[in-house]
């Protein structure tokens, strides 16, 4: 087991699980594998392991551990497990399979040691992550899991091209930093995808709110921070990316504001705090990517809180929107202090998770004299709270009381998993050196010093009072923002009526002209006489003087002749198809 | 906008407690950017950040971004949320 590459556990428990029709067995092993692989991650794999293979004669690495990948891996053994506890009301097993074949996936490009073996699980996290939104039964969700998958697919290939330029270019198979060439772009580019990295982050805010409610757990924990992690790896030091980090923090927090689907809100806040890490990854110093993997650890802990939280109240509540919502808090009592457990770690809340990791992206920009980057994530830092502290707990659950709204129980196991995710928000909050001692790089930041104790809690309380203040700017409005998916979404009706509809027409066309001739020429060799009788008719002759006159005047057909004609017909249909 | 009563107690209590935590518990303050080691800065940088990003967030929203017209399916949002609700 200490060569073994944790995927494959995953994955054959994902398979496992479409296969066995107990719901309890199922139940477990959902639970069961990613538990496996978080206690393979701790006492058998250690910094250093690897598993080698040659195949067609090339040396690939599926497996290789060093102190990234492993923090990376223990999160999302970690994630999935909870995901797995927050799930245990499902009984469905294609989701469930999915939901481990999606966190078995990015396990498996957490460790992946070369570009092809990256490639194939990077495709791979796509599918089955888009068969958790086509799950998700909300009426945009199938439309908005292919939309999804499209984008995911551009993605793969860009990326795919540049692993192709590179590996030409006589580049190394080994996954490790890239050079400004087109290649490195290019493979920026297809991670940038991932990470959504604004203008390209549409898909994010688009797709997973129209996931299932256990879907949604899945969906914020891995994608974007795998991405993270290959940026990490190997663009590290990249400028570009402090610039395009910064405005991530910046337009998820704005666009929040705009939102009325408690989802969305909670996805376009995922594109704010991956932000920091795409921040932290441009900085590229030892502390930056600390603090890179740290805020990714932490982020995946209380993101997942939070988007158990809206689930818990969408499946209590059937209403996903704002203007929906209010007045309910003492039917959700649990829910709300589990979810604001997660609100204060996410907005950084002195002795919560993000208050020791988000800070430590801030202090690797402090250390390099980056104050204009350290004064606008400060900016970002109070819109999160904004929204996530204040205006989204107080629109679902507070407000005056509404009885038109029932509120159903929410299954025991969503409950467990919110108290496990909470628990750990605070634990590593309380006792950052549990994190830290996992890092990669050896950590020299102290988060709590008086200063920035008191300066936090300044800043976080103030808020809280503008918010107050302008709290009814703050409502729900029904209506639809406009994002970088309209320009997408809006070609493609031209995009069907000038290229699609043409060229389907094209293809159609020759399909039936193909099946045609095939037709006629199979009946003509099987029973000649009819076929001959059938030309015979077509030409008119058979028709004035009856087949018996026209087969005496053109005689028996010729069998060698029309043998010759098939092998003719069907040998140019091939050359034209070796051709095109 | 008007102020009231008990948002002017907030803000008063708050910087009240902001003023006294700085002053006994706060030896030393880090310079991060321009003007981050005054006295109280970050009361009043939280305070104005937040009406900072409604303020303009809303603007942006209604000025470009929001329609209350679904631009890719042509629905109206109000009667899509009331289905919605009442499936």
């Amino acid at each position: 087991m200490s060569s073994l590459p944790p995927v494959i556990i995953m994955l054959v428990a994902a398979a496992l699980v479409t296969l066995i029709p107990n719901l309890n067995i199922r139940r477990l092993i959902t639970i069961g594998a990613p538990l496996l692989v978080l206690g393979q991650l701790f006492w058998v794999l250690d910094d250093g392991s690897s598993w080698n293979l040659t195949w067609l004669s090339l040396e690939l690495e599926p497996l290789r551990v060093d102190g990234l990948s492993l923090v990376f891996g223990y999160v999302f053994a970690i994630a999935a497990t909870l995901g797995g506890i927050y799930a245990w009301h499902l009984n469905d097993r294609f989701q469930q399979s999915a939901a481990l074949g999606y966190a078995g996936t990015s396990i498996g490009v957490v460790f992946a040691g070369d570009l092809l073996t990256l490639i194939l699980f990077w495709e791979l996290m796509a599918l089955t992550s888009a068969y958790l939104i086509w799950a998700g039964g909300f009426p945009q969700s199938r439309a908005a899991g292919t939309r999804y998958l499209y984008v995911h697919m551009a993605g793969g290939s860009v990326l795919l091209a540049g692993i192709l330029l590179h590996l030409g270019a006589g580049g190394s198979l080994d996954f490790t930093i890239f050079e400004g060439s087109v290649a490195g772009w290019l493979i920026l580019g297809g991670f940038a995808i991932n990470a959504a990295i604004v203008p390209l982050h549409a898909w994010l805010s688009d797709a997973y709110p129209e996931a299932g409610i256990t879907g949604s757990v899945f969906l914020s924990a891995f994608t974007t921070k795998t991405a993270v992690y290959v940026l990490a790896r190997g663009f590290a030091g990249w400028e570009l990316l402090i610039f395009l980090g910064v405005i991530m923090a910046l337009y998820g927090v704005v666009f929040a504001v705009l939102e009325n689907d408690i989802r969305r809100l909670l996805a376009y806040h995922i594109i704010s705090q991956v932000g920091y890490m795409v921040t932290a990854v441009g900085i590229g110093t030892e502390v930056a990517l600390n603090g890179a993997a740290s805020h990714a650890f932490a982020h995946v802990i209380y993101k997942g809180l939070l988007f158990m939280g809206a689930g818990a109240a969408i499946y209590a509540t059937g209403r996903r929107t704002l203007t929906a919502l209010g007045g309910i808090s003492d039917r959700m009592r649990t829910v709300v202090v589990l979810y604001m457990i997660g609100a204060f770690a996410i907005s950084a809340f002195p002795l919560f998770s993000g208050f020791v990791s988000k800070s430590m992206v801030i202090f690797a920009a402090e250390e390099e004299h980056m104050s204009w980057v350290v004064a606008l994530l400060y900016l970002a830092s109070v819109g999160t709270f904004l929204h996530t502290g204040l205006k989204l707990p107080y629109f679902i659950w507070f407000g005056p009381r509404r009885d038109d709204i029932k509120v159903n129980p929410v299954p025991r196991g969503m409950i467990i998993a919110m108290l496990f995710a909470a628990a750990l928000c605070v634990g590593i909050g309380v006792y950052p050196s549990a994190l830290y001692d996992v890092l990669p790089y050896a950590n020299h930041y102290e988060p709590y010093t008086s200063d920035h104790v008191v300066s936090t809690l300044q800043m976080l309380g103030f808020t809280a009072i503008g918010a107050w203040l302008l709290r009814h700017k703050l409502k729900g409005e029904s209506s639809v923002t406009l994002d970088t998916d309209w320009f997408y979404r809006k070609a493609q009706t031209p995009v069907r009526v000038l290229i699609q509809r043409p060229l389907e027409q094209f293809f159609t066309f020759f399909e039936r002209l193909v099946h045609f001739t095939a037709r006629k020429l199979s009946l003509l060799a099987m029973v000649p006489a009819a076929g001959w009788a059938g030309i015979l008719k077509r030409i008119g002759y058979a028709q004035r003087n009856g087949n018996e006159a026209a087969l005496a005047f053109l005689g028996r057909p010729p069998i060698g002749i029309v043998i010759a004609a098939i092998l003719l017909t069907f040998s140019i249909v091939f050359l034209i198809g070796a051709l095109t | 906008m008007r102020i009231e009563r008990s948002s002017l107690i907030a803000i008063i209590i708050g910087l009240v407690i902001s003023a006294g935590a700085e002053t006994f518990l706060v030896d030393y303050r880090h310079r991060l950017f321009w003007g981050s080691e005054n006295f109280l800065f970050w009361a009043a940088g939280g305070l104005f950040a937040c009406l900072g990003i409604v303020w303009i967030s809303k603007w942006l929203g209604h000025a470009f971004l929001m329609r209350t017209k679904d631009p890719y399916t042509g629905d109206h949002l109000d009667t899509v949320e009331e289905n919605r609700e009442n499936e």
